[in-house]
């Protein structure tokens, strides 16, 4: 923009656009030109669909192979976790799978499943977790003001996504991106989430991380929403998670609870497992037992 | 009824008007009059046909097709079997497996993801995928001593414990140490143990074994930690 | 706007088209500026030299130039954006005073008002498309696929139109459709509650952060809006006032009193929810509301929290505001100042409190509560975002013709053309001038016939 200069002529009224058109018509565009115009435009057109194509988000799921398991029916399943946090030894070996298993970040900091330890020292509870538990734990507790503690009690706590039925993530997603299947697994498609980090902030549980990358489809789109799914492709096909696949002192159960005559429903009637921090009215799906549940 | 006639009437007239200020008044004009317009609404397609295929098209999918993202997500490839696959080939193996202190614990928690492994031999029970030993650090992740694992876990502290390679002495699917002789003699007014077990010569103790000072002999062989002594 | 030979004449003023006559007529510009002003474009120039790098590494999905971590997944780029777009809706429940409650002593900066709203939204949706790793979907599928159950959803829509409004409202003004004007008042005054009140919700709903969660997030979150944009007028008075812009006679004698009395409303309410959100966190049930609570007052926040906030922020301006010796316009200018600079303060203690006592802890944390240092890039992007505003804002001072019309007055005849009534007004630059030294208040143009004065 520029102050009026002298030389400048003002004019006193506006010109309306009306008295340029014989102005614009005079603009001479030689046949040359004017194809090259038309043939930069068409070929524009066509790279920017070209490039389309190569976006993963316009993958074409038509394409995809048809479903692997055909006889799976979500209609009806009441799938259940149960962790035992007293019989949880903190080898990590949980966490190490669940990573082999879904392409999860080799980064500590990102984890679908980890291994929290709780030590109680003079009344004030530490809890430690060096790389989700990835590493198996150190023989003392490396929480900050832990060192040099006598540890009277300790305990390790498996976490992992508690697939509520009155998820915050789901319903505070924007654009419905992270939701429930029939079965009541919580997944999110990575095609429609936009990374806002809503879902992260409004879970109590601390499942959910944005990652940094996934190497595999469908997660394979750095920057968007990530989580347990507890391993939806595996429980798809009749078998376990790789968490309680590899346990090797049976501190996590699954199953289909809607079978009443099945281990983990007979488990959830005769031991009464408990949601962890209830008080938040999620109602989670992953159920405790032993002190991670009794204490509080 | 009327005012809406006359509406349409000066709406009419305006259009009209508006059409002669912009009616192109030579050949050429209309002609790049015409490719303005239409390569405009190219443009506008065009732009509106790959913005809705890249942003647009999974959210209208899923709203048609619900099943298709949970559908993804259950063909995803596992890489931990499914369950039940090893005892077709490795028999004898689990049998004893399953007489061990470790029994229970399944083929996978320290061998790793074996699907590729399982998918390999399919039809011909012959693996071409290797299977990696497992190494010292997967039985320190339970066997380290570490303030809230439960007292009846065996546990060593690696800096005390004699260390090289764990495999060496203890065969994982049996638990057990490879028991060294009993040993006979009283213990009562002895020369030091290095006398005879000393690094070589008479009754040498094990080459792998780690140097310790003299008198800290008895605190492993003496407590049912190891080779014991009677 | 219209096109004379090789001149584009905009808001009255010619700009050559050809290249070699624009750069000569920039420079003949510059060169006509005063010292201080070059200086102050400079120094705004350099902050968004520096913050265009920083904005293009953070493009989406930019996801690893950000400090943020997953324990403190909201970092000072949601900071940014909540205040910008909270200024917003403050600045048009401030202005609305005018227009809509027909309060007359707001009348004459009004469209200083609407340039600002306008600027800070514009930023703020900048700002969270920077920080969105896929945005392009957002607009997508917000618009497509409603998800009525999510707050950030409602506030997406309502900010957006929010935006349209504030378009047509700017629009109106500048080109004299006192009737189009008013309506547009009246919707940019009601989105002005709900906007940020849905952005309150944002926070508030979340029951797995007892320190947002809550009610009374919606009203800190509307009493800091109006506070700060309360705030922000002020600091613009101010400027008038001193720098004997148009309009300074009236923002002296009338605005900048209006001000202090709003200003010092806002930080009441604002410090009365603060000691109520503190008294309240310190003796909760809830463990991590206590937790949250006791970090922010004696943790690591604390010396934000009282030396930034609570001192700063809000106890020296009341007494600014309230001690007989500073109740001039600096004192007023140097309240808004403070008032406004410890609103985003509070909204970053705010977005950190809520964060800081983590819900797991997953990998390693290094200390016994979740911590977040911004990257440079992040504050580039603040700092840029700011300077953006103020040189944007700059420039419309400058060039844009600020001066108040009579925009708002009821018509009884049908609208004039616009070159009518242009034709009829004498030079806007003479007017403004004039009011600059202070020959004459800058009394709106008669229209004799056409147009009657309002309220």
């Amino acid at each position: 923009m520029a102050a009026p200069s002298p030389d400048l002529p003002v004019p006193a009224e506006l010109v309306p656009l009306a008295d340029l058109a014989p102005a614009i018509t005079e603009i001479s565009v030689s046949r040359r030109r004017f194809l090259g115009f038309g043939l930069t435009l068409l070929g524009g057109i066509a790279g920017a669909t070209a490039l389309s194509r190569l976006v993963p988000v316009f993958e074409d799921t038509s394409s995809a192979p048809p479903p692997i398991v055909p006889a799976y029916d979500p209609v009806g399943k009441a799938w259940t976790f149960v962790v035992d946090s007293a019989s949880c030894i903190g080898c990590g070996l949980c966490v190490v799978a669940c990573k082999e298993e879904n392409a999860v970040t080799e980064d500590g900091e990102f984890a679908r499943t980890w291994v929290e330890r709780h030590a109680v020292a003079d009344g004030a509870v530490y809890v430690d977790s060096p790389d989700g538990g990835m590493d198996g734990f150190p023989a003392t507790s490396t929480a900050p003001g832990a060192e040099g503690k006598t540890i009277e009690s300790a305990f390790f706590e498996p976490r992992l996504c508690m697939q509520c039925e009155d998820s915050p993530c789901t319903s505070v997603c924007p654009v419905g991106a992270t939701y429930r299947t029939e079965d009541g697994i919580i997944l999110v498609d990575a095609r429609r989430c936009i990374g806002c980090g809503y879902c992260v902030v409004a879970c109590p549980y601390g499942a959910r991380y944005l990652t940094p990358a996934a190497e595999r489809a469908p997660n394979d789109t750095p920057g968007i929403a990530d989580k347990c799914t507890w391993c939806y492709h595996r429980i798809s096909r009749g078998a376990l998670p790789a968490c309680v696949e590899v346990c090797p002192v049976g501190a996590r159960r699954f199953g289909d609870a809607a079978d009443p005559e099945s281990d983990i429903a007979r488990l959830v009637r005769e031991r009464s497992p408990q949601p962890l921090y209830p008080e938040f009215g999620t109602r989670p799906r992953v159920l405790y037992l032993g002190p991670s549940v009794e204490e509080a | 009824m009327r005012a809406a006639w006359q509406g349409t009437r000066r709406l009419a007239r305006a259009t009209a008007g508006f059409w002669r200020t912009v009616r192109p008044t030579s050949r050429r004009g209309a002609v790049l009059g015409l490719v303005l317009v239409l390569g405009g609404a190219g443009v506008v397609a065009g732009a509106l046909f790959v913005g809705a295929t890249m942003a647009w098209s999974p959210y209208i999918e899923s709203s048609i097709q619900p099943e298709s993202n949970p559908r993804a997500w259950a063909a995803l490839q596992p890489n931990y079997s499914l369950g039940g696959s090893c005892t077709e080939c490795h028999e004898p193996e689990a049998a004893k497996a399953a007489t061990a202190s470790h029994a229970g614990i399944g083929c996978e928690s320290c061998h790793g993801p074996l699907l590729p492994h399982v998918e390999s031999s399919r039809g011909t029970y012959v693996a071409t995928r290797e299977i990696e030993a497992p190494t010292d650090e997967l039985c320190l992740r339970c066997h380290t001593g570490a303030v809230g694992r439960p007292d009846d876990l065996r546990q060593v502290d690696p800096a005390e414990h004699y260390a090289p390679v764990c495999l060496q002495c203890h065969d994982p699917h049996t638990a057990i140490s490879r028991r060294p002789p009993e040993v006979l003699h009283p213990l009562d007014n002895l020369p030091p143990c290095a006398t005879c077990h000393g690094p070589e010569g008479f009754k040498a103790r094990n080459q792998r074994h780690p140097v310790v000072p003299e008198d800290r002999c008895l605190d492993c062989h003496a407590a049912g930690r190891g080779p014991e002594v009677r | 706007m219209t096109i004379s030979g090789r001149t584009l004449i905009l808001a009255g003023r010619p700009i050559p088209l050809e290249p070699r006559e624009a750069a000569g007529a920039l420079g003949r510009e510059i060169a006509s500026m005063p010292r201080g002003l070059r200086l102050w474009f400079a120094v705004l120039l350099g902050a968004i030299a520096v913050a265009v790098p920083a904005a293009l590494v953070a493009l989406p999905p930019g996801w690893e130039v950000l400090g943020t971590t997953p324990t403190f997944e909201w970092g000072l780029l949601i900071v940014g954006y909540v205040f910008f777009a909270i200024t917003t809706s403050g600045l048009c429940l401030a202005s609305s005073l005018g227009t809509v409650f027909g309060i007359e002593r707001f009348r004459p900066l009004e469209k200083r008002h609407a340039i600002l709203a306008l600027l800070c939204l514009t930023t703020a949706f900048g700002i969270i498309a920077l920080d969105l790793h896929y945005p392009i979907r957002m607009v997508f599928g917000a618009v497509f696929v409603p998800s009525p159950s999510s707050p950030m959803w409602w506030m997406g829509v309502f900010y957006g139109i929010y935006l349209c409004v504030l378009v047509v409202e700017v629009w109106s003004m500048f080109t004299n459709h006192p009737r189009i004007h008013q309506v547009t008042c009246t919707m940019a005054a009601c989105t002005a509650i709900v906007a940020p009140a849905t952005l309150g919700a944002v926070f508030g709903v979340l029951v797995a952060r007892p320190f947002w969660h809550g009610p009374f997030t919606v009203a800190l979150m509307v009493a800091s809006a109006f506070l700060s944009g309360t705030a922000l007028l002020g600091m613009v008075f101010f400027a008038v006032h001193r720098l004997h812009l148009a309009g300074a006679e009236r923002a002296a004698s009338l605005a900048i009193p209006a001000i202090r009395l709003l200003l010092g409303l806002g930080l009441t309410v604002v410090a009365l929810l603060v000691a109520r959100q503190v008294l309240v966190g310190l003796t909760s049930d809830l463990p991590a509301f206590r937790e949250a609570t006791t970090l922010l007052v004696a943790g690591p926040l604390a010396w934000q929290f009282w030396g930034l906030r609570v001192v700063l922020g809000l106890a020296v301006p009341i007494a600014l505001l309230a001690l007989p010796a500073t109740r001039t316009p600096i004192g007023t200018g140097i309240a808004s100042f403070l008032a406004i600079a410890g609103v985003f303060v509070d909204r970053m203690t705010f977005v950190a409190a809520g964060q800081i006592a983590p819900t797991s802890v997953a990998g390693n944390i290094s200390a016994p509560f979740a911590v977040y240092s911004p990257s440079l890039v992040e504050i580039a992007i603040i700092l840029g975002a700011v300077a953006f505003v103020a040189l944007a804002y700059s420039l419309a001072e400058r060039y844009l013709d600020l001066d108040e019309s009579d925009a708002h007055a009821v018509v009884t005849l049908p609208v004039p053309s616009l070159n009518r009534i242009r034709a009829l007004l004498p030079s806007r630059r003479r007017v403004a001038r004039d009011a600059a030294v202070g020959v004459g208040a800058p009394v709106p143009a008669p229209t004799p016939g056409s147009v009657e004065g309002g309220a």
